[in-house]
């Protein structure tokens, strides 16, 4: 994929739990090269909107392509998801779970993965129930960050874990994205993640409040991404 | 090389600012190899682009030499980082008085201030001269 064709497309998307509109009337679109910051307080939408993207969800209006085409197989065989709970099983070790990415995903590069465990300092035979939660995390990330997908949508990549493993998380991140590849991170850690961002898209209530370029946002309002943040919510 | 990157201005610029420091200071000295961007970026754990538009910027203004398959050098020039240090400086006179302005003094004050400060400082380390 080229540098700044449109990955992730959304019109008019809405997804309703029930009567509860978790996303109304979503327009935005994502592009190759660029990570961009979604951000919102709790319940704003921004796991429903990762959900859509990952094809776990089915929208109730609008519509969301990624690379041109409705989620199913042939998008998640180019999606890398990050869920911002934990989805390995138990009972494997560190190895075991590279082994089930690679199984899973054509795209997973094991010499990758390999390489990113070693820098993140997970041993191989550790079982994954052993781990502390900065541990776990770091884990799913490297695995995630080892497929070489068109779209990566990271859920929260930075909660719970120390500002050390975020230093880490956030240095793996940078290290380990691909040009070709649109990269989608809600947080509402803002501080940690602002410099690191292109763009940033804001929601409230399930609504689109306000996106843009970050650093345009930083000239235009003189004061930090985080700032703009606490003094909308 | 330490990096500083608050996030209440836009980050490039202040990339270009430290960028720029490094350079004038040595840091980096001339026709030195600088590491990539994505390494750089990760180093000042900022996004790889905002590290590239800072570094074109210092391409522009002669400080950076691009390299067509060998990545980026500082310049071999002396007189364009003698230039720099110049424009640093003078920018760090002119703060100085900036600040005494704010306190009230006149340039003339200030510069008396100036003199003192440094005369103290010669006697505290005369090995420097």
């Amino acid at each position: 994929m080229q540098p700044d064709t449109i990955v992730l497309q959304c019109s008019a998307l809405g997804k309703a739990y029930g009567p509860k509109q978790a996303l109304k009337n979503f327009t935005a679109s994502f592009s190759a090269g660029r990570i961009t910051g979604l951000l919102g307080p709790n319940g704003s939408g921004k796991t429903t909107l990762l959900k859509l993207a990952a094809g776990l969800l089915t929208p109730t209006s609008g519509s969301i392509t990624v690379c041109g085409q409705a989620p199913g197989v042939w998008t998640k065989q180019r999606t890398a998801y990050l869920p911002d709970r934990p989805c390995l099983p138990q009972g494997l070790r560190v190895s075991q779970a590279a082994a089930l990415f690679a199984d899973f995903y054509a795209d997973f590069d094991p010499a990758k993965a390999t390489a990113l465990l070693a820098e993140l300092g997970l041993a191989q035979n550790e079982p994954v129930s052993g781990l502390s939660k900065g541990s776990r995390e770091k884990l799913q990330l490297a695995l995630t960050m080892s497929r070489s997908a068109s779209l990566y949508l990271l859920d929260e990549p930075l909660g719970g874990v120390d500002p050390a493993a975020r230093s880490c998380i956030l240095d793996t991140i940078i290290r380990n994205y691909s040009e070709s590849a649109a990269m989608l991170i809600s947080t509402h850690l803002i501080g940690d993640l602002e410099p690191v961002l292109d763009d940033l898209v804001m929601l409230r209530e399930g609504q689109l409040y306000l996106s843009g370029s970050a650093e345009e946002l930083r000239e235009e309002h003189g004061k930090s991404i985080d700032a703009i943040f606490r003094e909308v919510f | 090389m330490d990096w500083q990157i608050t996030g209440d201005r836009p980050v490039y610029l202040q990339l270009i600012e430290q960028l720029e420091l490094a350079i004038a200071a040595g840091e980096y000295p001339p026709a030195a190899r600088l590491p990539g961007v994505r390494e750089l970026a990760a180093q000042a754990a900022v996004n790889p682009n905002t590290m590239q538009r800072a570094l074109q910027e210092l391409e522009a203004r002669g400080l950076l030499v691009s390299q067509r398959t060998a990545g980026r050098c500082i310049t071999g020039s002396g007189e364009a980082i003698a230039a720099l240090r110049g424009r640093l400086a003078e920018a760090q006179a002119a703060l100085f008085f900036a600040r005494m302005g704010q306190l009230g003094y006149t340039r003339a004050e200030s510069l008396a201030f100036l003199q003192a400060a440094g005369q103290t400082q010669a006697q505290a380390a005369p090995k420097e001269e």
